[in-house]
């Protein structure tokens, strides 16, 4: 019964620059909002080496390639201080540094592939948090 | 570690699938019958989850999602994944 699914070779059409270009910039503004920028602060000793590491996430998310071997939600999980509310600023800032860094079509194709994830985590965080025996989080 | 099912929901079978063994079957819609909950975990890699009239999420290695009984969803793998769905049935007080 079990079929092998071959992977797509990448998700969408974006460059390694583009993504580095978005990255940076991303981060740029998020240091400097006033609801995010206190918890990255907290959490981030070393910018550089946190965008290397997200660059090669999205590197490894969109393109496949390898160079990240980290674990998304127990990173995030860990944190206290990162609450589910975050995820829409998060996800709203992203979209709109896209839209100002990239063509139309990659920013749409980025942001709709970090509003997917972002969700997964958010819907995680909700879950492994809520009381015991309180309804699961479904959307 | 807080369980994201039901009250009462008992673990009864574990599926577990990589990208190259995920069946045809959880790659379109389908979904458990009456009583039966669903969780995602997934291990490593990533795994894009549908849901009927749901926005699509994609759970991240170290990461859960959790399907309803009778709920329609499927699965799509993306790139390398390992993941595994356990089964929850959730008891019946009131039976006859």
């Amino acid at each position: 019964m079990a079929q092998v699914q071959r992977a797509r070779p990448h998700m969408f059409d974006v460059t390694p620059e583009e993504i580095s270009r978005l990255v940076c910039c991303f981060y740029a503004r998020i240091r400097v909002d006033n609801v995010l920028g206190p918890v990255f602060s907290a959490a981030i000793e070393d910018w550089p080496a946190h965008e290397a590491k997200i660059l090669a996430f999205w590197r490894g998310a969109i393109l496949r390639e390898p160079g990240y071997e980290g674990n998304p939600m127990q990173v995030h999980l860990s944190n206290s201080e990162i609450l589910p509310e975050h995820f829409p600023r998060w996800l709203e800032l992203f979209r709109d540094t896209a839209n100002r860094e990239l063509k139309p079509e990659t920013a749409a194709a980025f942001a709709n592939l970090a509003d997917r994830i972002g969700n997964g985590l958010s819907y995680g965080i909700e879950n492994f948090r809520k009381p015991e025996g309180a309804p699961p989080v479904l959307a | 570690m807080a369980e994201a099912l039901p009250k009462g929901a008992v673990h009864y079978a574990t599926s577990r699938f990589t990208q190259d063994t995920l069946p045809e079957k959880l790659r379109k819609d389908h979904s458990t019958k009456a009583g039966v909950w669903g969780q995602l975990a997934v291990q490593s890699g990533r795994l894009l989850f549908r849901r009927e009239d749901k926005a699509e999420v994609i759970v991240e290695a170290g990461g859960t999602a959790i399907f309803a009984p009778q709920e329609i969803h499927s699965v799509e793998a993306l790139g390398a994944v390992e993941f595994e769905v356990r089964f929850h049935r959730q008891e019946v007080s009131d039976a006859t």
